[in-house]
C-alpha cells in the first residue's frame, strides 16, 4: 500500500512534466490509441460514404466535374430506367430464394455436426472451408464451367439418361442455378448455429423425453425456439449480404441471359463502370442502402413475434 | 503499475504512430529517391550534353503473343535509345477500359496507350484527355497511312490516334463443315440464303447449326444489315435514328428466324461464351457449326484451334442494297496522354513503333495487318502476313461501307447494350420482332433525348 502511494506520487510529479495532451486528458490517449483505425475509417469509409451521397445528387461521369442536378437521378430511376424494375424484382427473388435456402442448409449441417462423432472437429473445419474460398473469382469461374451445357453437372445427368439442362443459359432457370451455387457459402451461419445449439440446456431435452416427445417434436418445440435469436442474427446478416451479392453472379452470368439475373448490384456496377454515370450509380447505391435498412428494421420489429429470449428479450 | 505509466504509454503511442507513418510513406520515399537520382543524372547529362533520362509508360491489352511482341519491341527501342526507359503495362481486355478511365480521371494514365477508336467519344469530347497527334507531325510520319483511310480515322477533324492495324467484318468458315453439307465455299450469301441453307443443315443433322452467333456478335452483323437497308449511320449525327420501325422489324425477324428455325445454335448455350471468342465453344471445336462472324484481326485466335480447316467469306448482301455495309477500320489506335511530361519523346517512340521496319517486323500482325504502307511492305516481303488474314481483309475492303467511320453516338456503349438486350429478348422468343422494334425505338429515343 505504501509502495503504491509512492508510485502514484512519482507518477504525478512526472506527469506534470509531460504535455497536457497526454497527462491531462485521458480521452486524447484513447483517441491516439485508436487513431490508426479512426484515420482509416474517416478517410476510407466515412468520406467516400458522404461523397457518394453528394454525388448521388449530381451528374458525374468521372471524366467531367460533377454538376448538381438535385433529385434528377432519383426521379430517373423510377420513371426512365427500363432496367430498374426488372432489377428490383430479380434482386428480391434472389434474396427470397437464396437466404432461406442457405440458412436451412446451414442449420441442417449444424445439427449434423452437433453430434458426438469421431473426428468431429475435422468435419467442422471441412464444412467451413467453402466460406473461405467462396467469395473468390476463381471459384466462381469453376462453378461456371461445372454448370455449362457441356459441364460436369450435365455429364453426370447424361450418365443417368437425363437430357442436358441449360443451367446458366436458360432465362427461366439461371437465377435458381445461381442461388444453388450461393448456398455453398453456408459456413458462417453454420458456425453460429452450432454455437447456438451448444447453448441449449440439456435438461430441456430431458424434460421433453420424459414427456414423450420424439426427435422431430424436440426439434420443433425445443431446438428451433431456443435458436430463434441466432436465426434472427443470421437472417439479418444474410439478407444484408444477399442484397449486396455481386462477385459470383457477375462472374458467372454478368446479369444475363436476357437480364434474368440482373441483380441490383450488377446494375450499379454497369452504370458506374460501364456507362460511367457515377452520379446515377451513387443514387442507386443509396436507394439500396435505404432498402436494406428498412428491411432490417422490419426484421427486427417482426422478431418480437417469433424470436424467443430466455430473459424475455429485455 | 505498468498500466499507469504515462511515459511508457507515450512512447508506445509514438512508436505505433511512427511505424504507421513509415509504413504509409514507403512508396513516397521510393519516389523521392528516384527523383533525386534522376535529377542527379540530369545534372550529369547537362554537363556531357547527353539527352535527359526519361521514363515512359505504355499500356495495352492482349494475348500472350501480342504481349511478347510488344515487349520485344520496347526492349529494342530501349537498346537504341539508352536514355529512354519504357514500362509496359499490359493486361486482359476485361476491365482495361474501366482502369484506363480511372487512371485518366486520377491523372495517373500512361504516356502512350493502345485503345479502340470508339472510346474517343468519352475520352475526347467529355474532357480532353488525349493529345492531338497532328501537333507532332514533324515527329510522327502520317504519310505512311493511305490518305483516304486516314480520313476515316479522324475524330472531329483531329488526328487523335495513329491506326495500328486494319480490320473488317468477315465470316469465318469451317471448311470441313462446308464440305460435309455440300456448301460451296465461294457462296455470296444473302440474308435469306443463310436461313435456307441453315434449315437444310439442321434437318440433316439435329446437332449441327450453320451459324454461331450471340447477341453481341449479332449487334455487329445487324448494323451491316441496317446500312444495306438504309445507307445511314445507326444513329444519325442529329441524334435521330438511322432506321424506321419497319427496317428494324426486318432485322429482328432475321434474328427470330435464325433461332426459331435452328439456323444458329440456341442462345441458351451460345450465351455462355459472351466475352470469349466462340472458338472456345465446344460445338465450334467439335465441328458442329459452320460460320461465325468476327473481325479479321481475330482470325489468328481461331487458327490456334488445332487441326481446323478455316476459310473466310464476305458478309451477306441483300439485293438492291443502299450501301455494302461491311465495316472496315482500324484494329486499335495508339494515343498520347495529353498530360504526358515528355510529349516529344512519346511521339518519337510512337513513330518508331509504327513506321520503323525493325519495329514492324517485331510487332508482326499482333495488332492486325499494319495500316501503314511501309508496314504492309515490310511484312509482305518477309512473308509475315497470313494469307487467310490477307484474303479476309481484301474481302472486307471490297464490300466496305461508304458510311464510315461510324459516328460516336452510334458507338455509344449504353445504346449498344439497349440494342443487344432487345436482340437477346427476340432471340429467346420473349419479344416478337414487332414488339422488339417498338421497344427498341422507344428506349433509344428516350436515351437520346437525355443525351442531347
Amino acid at each position: 500500500m505504501n509502495n503504491r502511494t509512492q508510485t502514484q506520487h512519482s507518477y504525478k510529479t512526472r506527469a506534470k512534466r509531460l504535455p497536457k495532451l497526454i497527462s491531462g486528458n485521458r480521452q486524447w490517449v484513447g483517441l491516439l490509441y485508436i487513431s490508426p483505425w479512426l484515420i482509416g475509417f474517416l478517410i476510407l469509409e466515412l468520406y467516400p460514404l458522404m461523397a457518394s451521397l453528394y454525388y448521388s445528387f449530381t451528374d458525374f461521369t468521372l471524366l467531367r466535374k460533377p454538376e448538381f442536378v438535385g433529385l434528377k437521378n432519383y426521379i430517373q430511376m423510377f420513371t426512365k430506367d427500363h432496367n430498374f424494375w426488372n432489377s428490383v424484382v430479380v434482386t428480391f427473388k434472389w434474396v427470397i430464394i437464396a437466404v432461406p435456402l442457405k440458412l436451412t442448409t446451414a442449420l441442417l449441417v449444424a445439427l449434423l455436426l452437433n453430434k458426438k462423432l469421431k473426428h468431429i472437429n475435422f468435419y467442422r473445419t471441412v464444412y467451413y472451408l467453402p466460406s473461405i474460398f467462396a467469395g473468390s473469382v476463381a471459384v466462381a469461374i469453376l462453378w461456371r464451367f461445372l454448370f455449362m451445357r457441356e459441364g460436369l453437372v450435365n455429364q453426370i445427368l447424361s450418365a443417368v439418361h437425363i437430357p442436358p439442362v441449360d443451367w446458366l443459359g436458360n432465362p427461366d432457370i439461371a437465377l435458381y442455378t445461381l442461388s444453388m451455387i450461393n448456398v455453398w457459402q453456408f459456413g458462417t451461419s453454420m458456425v453460429l448455429f452450432l454455437a447456438g445449439l451448444k447453448q441449449i440446456p440439456g435438461d430441456l431435452y430431458e424434460a421433453g423425453r420424459i414427456d414423450g416427445a420424439n426427435k422431430i417434436q424436440q426439434f420443433w418445440s425445443i431446438t428451433l425456439p431456443m435458436l430463434t435469436p441466432i436465426v434472427l442474427f443470421n437472417l439479418v446478416m444474410q439478407t444484408i449480404n444477399a442484397f449486396q451479392d455481386f462477385t459470383a453472379p457477375f462472374v458467372i452470368t454478368k446479369g444475363g441471359p436476357a437480364k434474368s439475373t440482373y441483380l441490383f448490384s450488377i446494375m450499379i456496377y454497369d452504370n458506374g463502370f460501364k456507362y460511367f454515370s457515377m452520379g446515377y450509380a451513387a443514387a442507386l447505391s443509396w436507394l439500396m442502402f435505404a432498402a436494406i435498412i428498412t428491411l432490417t428494421a422490419v426484421l427486427f420489429w417482426s422478431s418480437r413475434y417469433w424470436a424467443h429470449y430466455e430473459d424475455g428479450g429485455k | 503499475m505498468k498500466r499507469k505509466h504515462p511515459v511508457l504509454k507515450f512512447m508506445v503511442i509514438i512508436l505505433l504512430i511512427s511505424s504507421l507513418m513509415i509504413g504509409c510513406s514507403s512508396t513516397n520515399s521510393g519516389t523521392v529517391s528516384r527523383e533525386s537520382n534522376e535529377s542527379g543524372e540530369s545534372s550529369n547529362t547537362s554537363s556531357s550534353s547527353q539527352p535527359e533520362k526519361v521514363t515512359l509508360r505504355f499500356s495495352w491489352w492482349g494475348a500472350q503473343e501480342r504481349n511478347k511482341a510488344t515487349l520485344d519491341a520496347i526492349e529494342r527501342y530501349m537498346e537504341l535509345n539508352p536514355h529512354v526507359t519504357i514500362q509496359g503495362e499490359y493486361m486482359d481486355y476485361s476491365g482495361f477500359y474501366e482502369k484506363l478511365v480511372a487512371q485518366l480521371a486520377g491523372g495517373t494514365a500512361p504516356d502512350v496507350m493502345a485503345i479502340v477508336d470508339r472510346w474517343y467519344f468519352d475520352l475526347v469530347t467529355q474532357n480532353e484527355f488525349l493529345a492531338d497527334l497532328g501537333e507532332y507531325e514533324n515527329i510522327i510520319d502520317f504519310s505512311t497511312v493511305p490518305e483516304n483511310f486516314m480520313e476515316t480515322q479522324l475524330f472531329n477533324g483531329k488526328k487523335i490516334g495513329f491506326p495500328a492495324g486494319l480490320q473488317g467484318d468477315v465470316l469465318i468458315y469451317n471448311n470441313d463443315f462446308f464440305e460435309k453439307y455440300n456448301i460451296p465455299a465461294d457462296t455470296q450469301w444473302t440474308w435469306d440464303s443463310l436461313i435456307e441453307v441453315g434449315k437444310k443443315v439442321h434437318d440433316e443433322d439435329p446437332n449441327a447449326y450453320l451459324l454461331s452467333l450471340d447477341a453481341a456478335e449479332l449487334n455487329f452483323v445487324l448494323r451491316v444489315y441496317q446500312k444495306q437497308l438504309t445507307g445511314n449511320q445507326f444513329i444519325k449525327d442529329d441524334y435521330t435514328l438511322g432506321f424506321t420501325k419497319e427496317d428494324m422489324i426486318k432485322m429482328l425477324t432475321f434474328v427470330r428466324d435464325i433461332f426459331e428455325q435452328n439456323v444458329a445454335e440456341p442462345l441458351a448455350s451460345a450465351v455462355l461464351y459472351p466475352d470469349v471468342s466462340q472458338h472456345e465453344n465446344p460445338k465450334w471445336r467439335n465441328g458442329e457449326m459452320g460460320i461465325t462472324h468476327k473481325y479479321t484481326s481475330l482470325i489468328p485466335v481461331y487458327q490456334q484451334v488445332e487441326n481446323f480447316n478455316l476459310g473466310v467469306g464476305a458478309l451477306p448482301l441483300m439485293e438492291g442494297f443502299k450501301d455494302p455495309g461491311t465495316f472496315t477500320g482500324s484494329t486499335l489506335v495508339y494515343v498520347m496522354n495529353k498530360g504526358t511530361e515528355y510529349p516529344e519523346e512519346t511521339a518519337k517512340f510512337l513513330n518508331w513503333l509504327v513506321n520503323d521496319p525493325e519495329a514492324i517486323k517485331l510487332m508482326g500482325t499482333t495488332r492486325g495487318v499494319p495500316a501503314t504502307k511501309v508496314g504492309q511492305e515490310v511484312l509482305g516481303e518477309a512473308n509475315l502476313i497470313d494469307p487467310l488474314v490477307q484474303k479476309a481483309l481484301d474481302l472486307a475492303l471490297e464490300n466496305s461501307s461508304k458510311v464510315l467511320p461510324d459516328n460516336a453516338i452510334s458507338q455509344n456503349q449504353e445504346l449498344t447494350i439497349i440494342f443487344t438486350d432487345i436482340i437477346d429478348q427476340v432471340g429467346f422468343g420473349e419479344l416478337t420482332p414487332e414488339q422488339g422494334s417498338e421497344q427498341l425505338i422507344a428506349l433509344l429515343e428516350d436515351k437520346l433525348a437525355q443525351m442531347k
